[in-house]
């Protein structure tokens, strides 16, 4: 039986229920309420945001679902992404940090993992400078505190 | 990434997302990029669940939290708290002392990663390079043997004591007289201790009082070994026997004949026994049954030290090689080559052995390549007869006269 969402702009997506459970929000809504035809409303997400949530979890609809878990093992953590998620997250800023949300809201792991890493990748490789000009940021630091910073930090030098 | 607006996504994100956004960032990015960008950058940085995992990420660094005791079982709690951050060298002192403070209160006191993973850096950067080393000097004659834990050095000599050290100071605390001869071996525990001499006997000391509880006769030449556990002690003599004896008795149980050589070492360990002799072979027996269960056939000549964990054995010989065995199938897993002399002693831990030869050098060896890592050959001018080592920065080595280095 399909699930219909309503965006917070109150535009409907009739999608499968496998697809719409890979959100643990709207699964739980789901056993709570039970299934009806009636629009779960989704006031924390846009359309356009909706919609590429939407495709995500298509794409990966036969996965097996990974769940938030205290005792997640970072050492199982990699910074590899899929072909296609990468492609997924070729997207500008403003929907990079949108779809990060909408999968911490969803409570969509894979997602907001995927989100998180790209970030993560961004960063990676780059001087402090460049990444202030890539995400626009200003330094506001003083000299000295940037070099009492540096002096601190020391130790993770020449490795 | 397309071209559009810029934005800060870290400051913009809330706090929970950015941190973990940095769980996916290596160490050395977190402290000279993330750390410079801006205050909140900075502070992120700083997150203690960030560095958390940044911690676990290191395989080779372990670490065992105490975990949550019932209160009726507060004192043991205690000393959980002190053994992991001793015998598992997670912490370095100033930390351990936080650790071990604290646990009385709330044994729950949450850990300051950044701190650990700082120390750790540490540690690791000293291990690549030849440490400061000191002299205990007291003894009056050659030390044969050292164990140390977090607050002593026991050494054992030929000048027939065995002297206690305070860890710290370096000072000689106590003098302990019972052998007749050369002190060869000992352990200890929090409340025992067990050691070999030239006179063929072995004596249990008790730690508190630090006075013999009974000397253990029946060896026919000197005893090279012991160990105990909480059941058995294992004792090895020139005499090419093993022996067990009750640890709460002293009773003889059996002893453990098929060595064609002085038997020089021995390993105790849940139950398994191994040895290794002068005859070359390293034998892995039950100690239950005293049936000899595997041999380790390989050296060329005979063997001077042997260890095991259960899954692992490895032993030094004459042939100047180290060899690790699969114990449970016998087969040689590594042979390594370097020393120029006999392999005397080795400790392995964490991947790691450390091991002293009659070359006069001491060498750190990483298990998994076999590759030599660091060769400690200043401060030596004689046989290194002794060495054990902690993650946390020591390594300590016996020489032949009369003094220890740390």
């Amino acid at each position: 039986m399909p699930v219909v969402l309503t965006s917070s702009d109150s535009e409907t997506f009739t999608v499968d229920k496998e697809v719409a459970e890979r959100s643990i929000l709207i699964k739980n809504m789901i056993e709570d309420v039970g299934e009806s035809d009636s629009p779960i409303p989704l006031p924390n997400v846009s359309s356009a945001v909706l919609k590429k949530v939407i495709e995500f979890c298509d794409h990966h609809r036969n996965d097996p679902i990974q769940v938030q878990d205290e005792t997640d093992d970072p050492r199982k953590r990699s910074n590899d992404i899929e072909e296609w998620d990468m492609k997924f997250m070729q997207v500008d800023q403003e929907m990079l940090f949108e779809i990060i949300l909408a999968a911490n809201y969803l409570d969509i792991k894979t997602l907001l993992d995927v989100g998180c890493t790209t970030v993560a990748n961004l960063i990676k490789g780059k001087t402090p400078e460049e990444i202030r000009k890539l995400f626009n940021i200003v330094n506001d630091f003083t000299p000295e505190e940037e070099a009492q910073i540096k002096k601190e930090n020391e130790w993770a030098e020449d490795r | 990434m397309l071209d559009g607006p810029r934005i800060d996504l870290l400051s913009k994100l809330p706090y929970e997302i950015a941190s973990y956004i940095l769980h996916f960032i290596d160490m050395h990015t977190l402290l000279t990029k993330v750390a410079l960008i801006s205050r909140t950058w900075c502070q992120l940085s700083r997150d203690n669940e960030v560095w958390k995992s940044v911690y676990l990420c290191q395989k080779r660094w372990k670490i065992r939290i105490p975990s949550r005791q019932p209160q009726q079982r507060a004192i043991s709690a205690m000393a959980t708290a002190s053994d992991s951050s001793t015998t598992n060298d997670a912490l370095s002192s100033d930390l351990s002392k936080q650790v071990s403070t604290s646990t009385s209160v709330a044994p729950n006191t949450p850990l300051n990663w950044r701190m650990l993973c700082y120390n750790r850096i540490q540690l690791e950067k000293r291990w690549l390079s030849v440490p400061r080393w000191t002299s205990l000097t007291g003894h009056k004659d050659s030390v044969y043997c050292v164990q140390f834990d977090h607050s002593k050095i026991v050494t054992g000599s030929r000048d027939n004591t065995i002297k206690f050290w305070d860890l710290h100071t370096l000072k000689n605390t106590d003098t302990l007289y019972g052998h007749t001869q050369s002190v060869l071996c000992l352990q200890f525990d929090d409340n025992l201790m067990v050691s070999g001499s030239s006179d063929n006997s072995i004596i249990v000391w008790d730690m508190d009082t630090r006075q013999p509880i009974r000397r253990l006769q029946g060896h026919a030449a000197g005893v090279l070994d012991v160990c105990f556990d909480s059941q058995y002690i294992v004792s090895c003599s020139k005499d090419t026997t093993i022996k067990v004896w009750d640890l709460k008795t002293g009773a003889l149980l059996r002893t453990m004949v098929g060595h064609r050589g002085p038997v020089n070492a021995v390993q105790l360990y849940k139950g398994q026994v191994v040895s290794a002799s002068g005859d070359g072979m390293v034998k892995l027996w039950n100690v239950e049954t005293g049936q000899c269960v595997r041999d380790f056939v390989g050296h060329l000549r005979g063997l001077a030290c042997v260890q095991f964990d259960g899954e692992t054995i490895v032993s030094g010989s004459n042939d100047k090689t180290i060899r690790i065995w699969d114990a449970a199938t016998g087969r040689c897993r590594q042979v390594l080559c370097g020393h120029e002399n006999l392999v005397r002693t080795l400790h392995f831990e964490n991947n790691k052995i450390v091991s002293g030869s009659y070359d006069n050098t001491v060498r750190v060896w990483d298990m998994t390549t076999g590759q030599c890592t660091l060769e400690i050959a200043a401060g030596h001018t004689s046989w290194v007869f002794d060495v054990q080592f902690s993650a946390s920065r020591i390594i300590r080595f016996v020489l032949a006269k009369r003094t220890t280095a740390v």
